[in-house]
């Protein structure tokens, strides 16, 4: 165990203070693939918005889920699937495009990135992904727009789509799908929203959303509300209106909610929307059937375990020397950790 | 077919289930899982019931709860998908496979994620030709009760019988049901004793085992005080009494001990009578002086008041003990009521019929051609700690050791089975337990049981009024089971018996 000197941990617990104390004047720290973006107005009072409890209304939730099933450095075997939960009356229904596996080398990265860019986008990629676990993250990504249009074609008019993440084109090249998917809701009369649980906004050293939070709760006490963010800037990549909501008078987390509201329709009649989704219990504060489809699509340890025993069974049956991809694959932090 | 989950593990010994939302299931309730790649069904015993949920992390319950604490202030809330996110997880211990008509210990699993469903009726008929001539009531799954009868066989009354239960929970309607169904039997002889004075006529608002249709030709009564119908009185001979029979009634010096020993050698089976009869100094001489006058004087004190109860006589032949034994042997319930009696009394005559009931088998054993005919004979004992405490000395712990021989068997009766010893209680091959609130008592039950039932610990102490279970080494598993209300069972008897008489009526087309 390392000594743990106190004039260290001091000065960390120094700048923490000071980082949570600055106020909105820092700039700097965009990234824009990852949506890590500075707000540089100032938090002001008057523009809360207090919400009620909107009409239950038919609401889909789109998600996806990825993971390495074998890792063996250079090359790499991902898995991703996407699927979205329809809630209608109470009833749930869960559509989940089947498991799709990503074989892919540091050497073929670029055309099998390609192939999946252009099943999305018709396109070519204007670049590619830095690392073999990005590429199957950006994967998923198309993966969950192209189920969003699916989610759309299946919805009637009047309903809700909710994605999982900002409605933010942060992918290079990802834009007209996005579009695409924000063009067809508008069409239909659906609402677009999308509600990031780990928002990328600063302002200045501060995490945007619980800094709002906090002073939404000192402000208003146990009430809903969102906080409108002016992300007029980015609007390259930026789809919808953008706020931060406090979606149930007890919850103790308030989300970054983009929306993109139907036709005819305001912002505010679909964040009250998501208030009279957001009150089960076991996930309070947060859109119910968004809960629902992450669990869904999650690739938890025991399905990626039983992937990894199929895929080895299967390169067995295809010839392949199994015992060389066990040793390629080998990770001395499993022995230090106690796994291996 | 009521489908209520599947299996979820976890090992040959130790089932578990996930059921659906909301499908109600009961600790004790026998399931049936479906082996569909075998064709077979396992039987399996719910033990315990835990509450279960799709959840993420360890803390969601506590915190979903927490959320409806406080939205049942503010805001609301709204569990949605519950049949879906919420279930129950029953624990079960199997019973056994049912492969056709047989039945076989479980010493395999099931398939995983087979089907559980609740049991039918047609499930348990396997277990109709395991059940005896001696009926209980119905079989019981949870608190549901199922059409199949269930008992014991006659045969086993020399095994012994325990029935265990705290106050109130069915002990005497139970025994109340049991020497009916051996009347209406009537290939047994049963001698109840009974010192509550409850059986004949039933306490109020009861019926009792004078309103047993066939009472009037399977039942002999003796009592010590009036009856509201035919009984006889109870009358023991002075000559039927032991020296043991008094000292395992009353505490006694070494001196007396001695003292009583030396009369029963002296006079043989007239020792009681001798010691009545004569004066203390008279009986000290009689003795060469061996014994103090005090010590004299103390026997006969109690001699005197045995004998002045009116219980005992002095006549040789006059004895109901001649009455009681030809009864059991003409397999006939005898019933002897002491309501009225003291307790030493009680136990002097209940001792000395024990006794006579035993030793009497004994003799015909000799003969094997008649013991071959001799009807088994089941003497029940109420509160049977008083005298089972120990497993030598009474003719009751002896009756426990060595009665199984001579067709005798004991049914020990007992609200606290930790007074009873050991080896005794080892010696019951059937118990009945009902509901039973001291855990010792329990655990003695458990060790003592011919089956394993250290898994049914949670089902024994939920049984309610009129709820059992049986363990035997003739049933397959521990019946849990639903005693017949006694005056339901009298109505049924009374419903058959009149079917029965006009089946045997004349034909009316013959005339």
């Amino acid at each position: 165990m390392p000594h743990v000197n106190d004039d260290e941990v001091r000065a960390a617990a120094r700048y923490v203070s000071t980082a949570a104390a600055q106020d909105f004047d820092a700039a700097g720290g965009i990234d824009h693939e990852r949506g890590v973006l500075q707000v540089r107005e100032r938090i002001s009072k008057g523009k809360f918005i207090p919400l009620q409890r909107g009409q239950a209304r038919t609401a889909a939730a789109v998600d996806g889920g990825s993971a390495i099933v074998m890792d063996c450095g250079s090359f790499v075997v991902g898995a991703i699937t996407a699927g979205h939960v329809t809630m209608e009356r109470g009833k749930a229904t869960a559509h989940v495009q089947p498991l799709r596996l990503l074989p892919v080398s540091q050497i073929d990265k670029p055309c099998v990135y390609d192939e999946i860019f252009k099943e999305a986008l018709y396109a070519a990629p204007p670049d590619a992904p830095e690392s073999l676990e990005s590429l199957v993250g950006r994967a998923r990504n198309l993966a969950e727009w192209l189920d969003a249009e699916r989610a759309i074609a299946a919805l009637d008019k009047g309903s809700l789509l909710l994605i999982d993440g900002s409605l933010w084109a942060g992918t290079p090249g990802i834009r007209p799908l996005v579009a695409r998917v924000a063009d067809a809701a508008q069409k239909k009369g659906i609402c677009l929203a999308g509600v990031s649980k780990q928002s990328k906004l600063y302002t200045g050293y501060r995490p945007l959303v619980p800094a709002l939070a906090r002073l939404g709760k000192r402000e208003f006490g146990e009430a809903c509300w969102a906080y409108p963010i002016d992300l007029t800037e980015y609007a390259d990549r930026q789809f919808g209106e953008t706020f931060v909501a406090h979606l149930h008078p007890m919850a103790d987390f308030a989300f970054r909610v983009d929306v993109c509201p139907a036709p005819g329709r305001s912002c505010q009649d679909a964040l009250e929307s998501l208030v009279a989704l957001s009150n089960d219990p076991g996930y309070l504060g947060y859109p119910y059937p968004l809960a629902r489809v992450h669990n869904e699509v999650a690739l938890g340890g025991e399905l990626c375990t039983e992937l990894e025993v199929s895929l080895k069974r299967a390169i067995s049956t295809e010839g392949g020397e199994l015992g060389a991809i066990e040793e390629y694959g080998r990770d001395f932090h499993k022995v230090l950790d106690g796994g291996g | 077919m009521e489908y209520l989950g599947r299996v979820i593990g976890r090992s040959v010994r130790h089932l578990r289930f996930r059921a659906f939302y909301g499908m109600e299931f009961q600790l004790g309730e026998i399931l049936v899982i479906e082996d569909e790649e075998r064709g077979r069904r396992l039987l399996a015993r719910v033990i315990d019931i835990e509450y279960g949920a799709d959840a993420p992390g360890d803390d969601w319950w506590e915190r979903t709860a927490g959320n409806m604490m406080q939205g049942d202030g503010k805001g609301g809330f709204e569990m949605r998908e519950r049949e879906r996110r919420l279930f129950e997880v029953g624990a079960c211990t199997p019973l056994g496979f049912v492969d056709g008509g047989t039945f076989r210990k479980p010493k395999v699993l099931v398939p995983h994620f087979s089907k559980v469903r609740r049991a039918e009726e047609a499930d348990f008929a396997f277990l109709t030709e395991k059940m005896g001539d001696i009926e209980a009531g119905l079989l019981r799954s949870g608190d549901r009760k199922v059409p199949i009868r269930v008992g014991i066989s006659g045969e086993a009354f020399p095994h012994h019988i325990g029935v265990f239960a705290t106050t109130g929970m069915g002990k005497s309607n139970l025994m109340k049901t049991l020497a009916a169904s051996a009347m209406r039997c009537g290939r047994y002889g049963m001698l109840v004793l009974d010192p509550h004075g409850e059986y004949f006529a039933g306490a109020p608002g009861c019926k009792g085992l004078s309103h047993v249709p066939e009472a009037a030709e399977r039942m002999v009564v003796f009592s010590s005080r009036s009856l509201p119908g035919a009984h006889n009185t109870i009358k023991i001979s002075a000559h039927e009494i032991k020296v043991e029979d008094l000292l395992n009634l009353q505490e006694y010096s070494d001196a007396q001990r001695e003292a009583l020993h030396a009369l029963s050698a002296a006079f043989g089976n007239e020792w009681m009578i001798q010691a009545h009869t004569h004066e203390s100094e008279e009986l000290v001489e009689m003795l060469h002086k061996s014994f103090f006058l005090e010590s004299i004087n103390v026997i006969k004190r109690r001699i005197k008041r045995i004998m002045d109860s009116g219980k005992v006589t002095r006549d040789r032949e006059v004895s109901m003990t001649r009455t009681v034994i030809d009864a059991l042997k003409s397999a006939k319930v005898v019933l002897v009521d002491t309501g009225s009696m003291p307790e030493h009394e009680e136990l002097l005559v209940s001792t000395v019929l024990a006794r006579a009931v035993l030793e009497n088998y004994q003799r015909v054993y000799e003969r094997p051609e008649d013991f071959k005919f001799l009807p088994p004979a089941l003497i029940t004992m109420e509160e049977a700690q008083r005298v089972l405490g120990t497993s030598k000395g009474t003719i009751f712990s002896r009756i426990a050791r060595e009665g199984r021989k001579f067709k005798v068997g004991l049914c020990a009766i007992s609200q606290q089975p930790k007074l009873i010893d050991n080896q005794v209680i080892s010696q019951f091959n059937t118990l009945f337990i009902l509901g039973l609130a001291d855990k010792r008592d329990r655990d003695i039950l458990r060790d003592a049981s011919k089956q394993d039932i250290s898994d049914l610990e949670n089902e024994i102490q939920t049984l309610m009024v009129g709820e059992a279970l049986v363990t035997s080494p003739f049933v397959p598993f521990a019946l849990p089971l639903a005693v017949y209300k006694f005056e339901d069972y009298l109505d049924e008897m009374s419903a058959s018996q009149k079917g029965k008489k006009q089946k045997a009526g004349p034909d009316k087309g013959f005339y």
